[in-house]
């Protein structure tokens, strides 16, 4: 089976920023993570795969068409949806007539069926009691969902979420994360976000971007498997350490190239992640 | 792990369609919001407040030309403008709250919501004051004006409701274009400060400036020294071309196809100024 996605060679510069410098990336079924620190093309490389900006050289296939055809285009978003970071909503609209107005926007009629449809993804994403308030009166939480409901219309074959859970609580993001679990079965999902923890709970494969550049592909335990042997707990801060916290009951967590003779702990998906990046930023600084 | 795998091949939405329905669809959605705006609320409240109760409290009861007055002068003097800052507002909405960049990969086009908030001004501020305006039409028909002359022609009347509607897509087409902050009130001062400037009657080999401004040119509005010199018809067929022109300015907004709509523009732009022309 071919992959919903694919990327191959993508570079977008603006300005004097390279925002993309060659990225090449397959999104399939079910959820992808997208990880990678502020600044890393993550938005930019979401917003060229959700039809909104064209890449300035390479190559991008979705669902087998090509996004810089016209007519591609217009295929492709009817099976497309979007989330992007930071969701804006006009002033006055209730849950459910902005969710409305997007469906409209995505050529839903008639009006019958459309409001059927409306109805349907805010009961997906548990909003019905409050259908009726003013999106602006919710909370961030509950905006995300708003959004999350307009880019489930028309059941997408893709989904694109540009950090869904930025800013909410816990119990938010663990709400969140459910409806993202369920969005991912039987349609691709890629998901840009901070969160390792987020990643390591939904998603089969992960893609980190650095600087434009990809700097892993793979699954959440392959990238966890990079740090094996080098995280070590110790009294305190090693020198030999990238990187080292305190934890809460005392012990200081270390990365890195241990010291002989210690002994190193299992890793998580964010000591791979945190390796990685790290290791990257100091050869950058070499 | 397993994953469920998806064809992969694009298929409709739910309900997608290819026809004109969601074009008027999201007409009928932007009149609602353009006729809903605070704006007229705010708005005619104050011409109200202004003139409406001083001249309705000088008699026990209003009579049928006070509201006939009444009415005509609040369209004729606050509809256009009024039309064009609640539909600017509308207009400029999704970019003002950021609302915009859920909407820009949606499958209607930016040409086609330019078109959408178009109609909205058509079916939503132009039907309303159409009302309006029959009512007037039958009150003045009933109506025993001392001096004729203040009851309003049929082409006046509709010369009114063409300043509403150009007045919103004037409205339309500047928070389109100018997608800065201040551009409300640069639309503002252009259609409030000239075009009474354009209207003063002048002496000369300009007396004729006033009909090309964008008012009512008939007798019950303009002043009697100049009103003889041109063609009611010819000046709604003017107001006419040059709603057209700012609906034509919305399309060429987005670069894709604006090859056709130059070629548009061009005749609407032809047929507008032979309209001026044959005016005067």
């Amino acid at each position: 089976m071919s992959p919903t996605v694919v990327v191959n060679d993508v570079t977008k510069r603006f300005a004097r920023t390279q925002a993309l410098a060659g990225v090449t990336v397959e999104v399939s079924a079910g959820v992808t993570g997208l990880l990678g620190p502020n600044g890393a093309g993550k938005t930019t490389l979401l917003r060229i795969l959700a039809t909104v900006l064209g890449p300035d050289s390479g190559s991008v296939r979705t669902l087998g068409l090509d996004p810089a055809d016209a007519r591609d285009r217009t295929r492709i978003r009817r099976s497309l949806g979007y989330l992007p970071q930071e969701p804006g909503f006009q002033r006055g609209f209730s849950v459910f007539e902005f969710v409305d107005y997007v469906a409209i926007l995505k050529e839903l009629t008639p009006a019958r069926q459309r409001h059927d449809e409306v109805r349907r993804v805010i009961a997906a994403v548990d909003l019905t009691s409050v259908s009726g308030k003013r999106v602006r009166a919710l909370s961030g939480g509950m905006r995300r969902r708003v959004a999350l409901a307009a880019a489930l219309l028309g059941d997408p074959q893709l989904l694109v979420l540009d950090e869904p859970t930025a800013g909410l609580d816990p119990e938010q993001r663990l709400r969140f994360r459910e409806l993202v679990s369920q969005a991912g079965e039987g349609r691709a999902v890629l998901l840009s976000t901070h969160q390792t923890e987020d990643v390591a709970a939904l998603c089969h494969h992960v893609v980190v971007l650095h600087e434009g550049l990809v700097l892993f592909r793979g699954s959440p335990s392959e990238l966890a498997q990079r740090a094996e042997g080098h995280v070590w707990f110790a009294e305190d801060r090693d020198p030999s350490a990238r990187i080292a916290w305190r934890t809460g009951d005392g012990s200081h967590r270390n990365l890195g190239d241990p010291p002989a003779g210690v002994v190193t702990v299992p890793p998580t998906l964010e000591d791979g992640y945190l390796l990685l990046v790290g290791a990257r930023d100091e050869e950058a600084a070499a | 792990m397993t994953v469920e795998m998806v064809d992969v091949q694009p298929r409709e939405a739910v309900g997608a369609s290819r026809t004109a329905g969601p074009l008027l669809a999201l007409g009928r959605r932007e009149a609602r919001r353009i006729v809903l705006s605070p704006v007229y609320a705010v708005g005619f409240g104050l011409v109200f407040v202004t003139t409406g109760i001083g001249s309705f409290t000088e008699g026990a009861l209003p009579t049928a030309e006070h509201v006939y007055e009444f009415i005509g002068l609040m369209l004729v003097m606050m509809g256009g403008l009024l039309t064009y800052l609640a539909a600017h507002l509308v207009t400029s909405s999704a970019r003002r709250t950021n609302a915009d960049r859920q909407l820009e990969s949606s499958t209607m086009s930016s040409r086609s919501r330019g078109g959408a908030l178009c109609l909205g001004v058509v079916f939503g501020p132009s039907a309303v004051a159409a009302g309006l305006l029959v009512v007037l039409a039958i009150i003045g028909s009933n109506a025993a004006f001392p001096d004729g002359s203040q009851r309003l022609a049929v082409v006046e009347l509709v010369q009114i409701a063409l300043l509403i509607v150009g007045g919103g897509v004037f409205g339309v087409m500047t928070a389109t274009w100018l997608r800065f902050p201040g551009s409300l009130l640069l639309g503002f001062l252009v259609l409030g400060l000239g075009t009474p400037q354009m209207y003063q009657p002048t002496v000369g080999p300009v007396d004729t400036l006033p009909w090309f401004a964008p008012f009512v040119t008939g007798p019950g509005f303009a002043e009697d020294s100049w009103v003889n010199l041109g063609s009611q018809s010819w000046h709604t067929a003017y107001l006419v071309g040059l709603c057209c022109l700012a609906v034509c300015a919305v399309m060429l907004h987005r670069r894709v196809g604006r090859g056709r709509w130059l070629l548009v523009s061009a005749g609407v732009f032809a047929a507008t100024a032979f309209f001026g022309w044959m005016q005067v």
